[in-house]
């Protein structure tokens, strides 16, 4: 190592204070995780009670039904089906009669996971899906979360939907998202998903 | 355009937003450039975020600037503003959901904005905090507003449309010209903007030799 000088009290210390800065980075992140944390899941948790509850217009309560989770695997994968359901619940009216069912499910978007939620009524009617959580492409795949594309869905009842590029013409038609094919197709996989879910509880 | 003023706070806010603009003359940032300003609203939403985040990190880094070693600023910049924005994210998705609803995509985009690293290590590790920030404040309302012209002409011409209302309908006359909103369009409206503003600086170069020359030969 000619003419190259080590100097290890320099690196030491340089070491030194980046690991500081560093480690005071750590705490500061973690605190600041600990305290949003119950706020933002409880929000998140609250704001999905809403959507749900938007959805299914005469429930009177909502049960959690852990257990569809489980079984949807198999019907997915049977199904052909790219997409994880997250939670499902059970919309109940006054007297105690399924109204129909409540999905999140998970799909992959343009850039991350895509979370819609899917109600369908008891006899596979559409109600409705909103996207509670997404990352896609501000002012082309965000307007997945726009009513202009929302509103395509309710009311259908179809076994399954695909996305179209020209203008749907059938009633198990989508027309894609002009610049979002990939978050238009995440959404109908979505509500594929859900779809197939609901056919195998009945 | 290369005027300056004698209160050092207003000549560095006056620096960021025209003498150094960081869109227009340095062309630095070009990332969230071209990818946001598909809308005015989308513009503001990360102009101004962008502004919190640089006012802040440029003091932060401005009061450490004694204790950072030469050796490893590039990391202990990198790790200051990367907790410093994951923080008011969490702070932000927490406390003011609205918010972030409307700039939460932008916020993990802001850490890797090269103003930000780029202002730190220009500027920031070299001044005081009280002028780190008004060179955050400068070159932040800079940034804003070259987003905002940019993103105003995109949307406009693009989608007859601004800040999400429609402005005109299209007719046989004139209709959008929708490749401006597509990427391609950002870098049409970039260059001709850029080109203008290059037009305008020479102009007033000009006058102004011309003006000097003309008082020589007066005196």
């Amino acid at each position: 190592m000619q003419g190259v000088e080590i100097d290890v009290k320099r690196i030491l210390h340089d070491t030194l204070i980046l690991f500081v800065i560093c480690i005071v980075s750590g705490l500061l992140l973690g605190l600041a995780y600990e305290i949003t944390y119950p706020i933002t899941s409880a929000r998140k948790a609250a704001e999905k009670a809403a959507t749900y509850a938007s959805m299914f217009d005469g429930a009177d309560h909502f049960e959690d039904h852990a257990e569809v989770i489980e079984s949807s695997t198999a019907v997915l994968a049977d199904a052909g089906i790219n997409a994880t359901i997250r939670d499902c619940m059970f919309a109940y009216d006054a007297s105690g009669n399924v109204l129909g069912y409540a999905y999140s499910v998970v799909t992959a978007g343009k850039q991350a996971e895509i979370v819609t939620a899917v109600g369908v009524q008891a006899d596979g009617t559409l109600l409705g899906i909103d996207i509670l959580e997404s990352s896609e492409t501000s002012g082309l795949g965000t307007k997945a979360d726009e009513p202009e594309f929302k509103d395509l869905f309710p009311g259908r009842k179809v076994s399954s939907l695909k996305t179209v590029k020209k203008a749907a013409s059938a009633d198990n038609e989508i027309t894609a998202i002009s610049g979002a094919t990939v978050t238009t197709n995440a959404v109908v996989n979505a509500v594929n998903a859900a779809l197939a879910v609901s056919a195998s509880l009945n | 355009m290369n005027k300056h003023f004698e209160n050092p706070f207003i000549d560095t806010i006056y620096n960021g937003i025209v003498r150094e603009n960081p869109t227009f003359v340095m062309v630095i940032g070009m990332c969230p450039v071209l990818a946001v300003t598909t809308t005015a609203s989308n513009a503001i939403g990360m102009g101004l975020s962008t502004t919190a985040v640089l006012i802040l990190s440029n003091m932060i880094i401005a009061a450490l600037r004694h204790i950072i070693p030469d050796g490893v600023r590039m990391p202990a910049y990198i790790v200051i503003v990367a907790t410093f924005v994951t923080v008011c994210d969490f702070l932000m998705e927490a406390y003011t959901p609205e918010l972030y609803q409307s700039l939460g995509v932008y916020i993990p985009l802001i850490v890797v904005n090269c103003i930000i690293l780029g202002r730190a290590e220009a500027y920031a590790n070299k001044n005081t905090v009280y002028l780190s920030c008004a060179d955050g404040i400068g070159m932040g309302i800079g940034f804003t507003i070259a987003l905002l012209i940019i993103s105003s002409v995109r949307e406009i011409l693009g989608a007859g449309e601004w800040f999400g209302n429609p402005i005109y309908t299209a007719s046989d006359f004139f209709a959008p010209i929708e490749i401006l909103i597509k990427s391609p369009g950002a870098f049409l409206v970039l260059a001709v903007l850029i080109a203008a503003k290059n037009k305008w600086k020479w102009v007033s170069d000009k006058k102004m030799e011309e003006d000097a020359k003309k008082a020589i030969r007066e005196s």
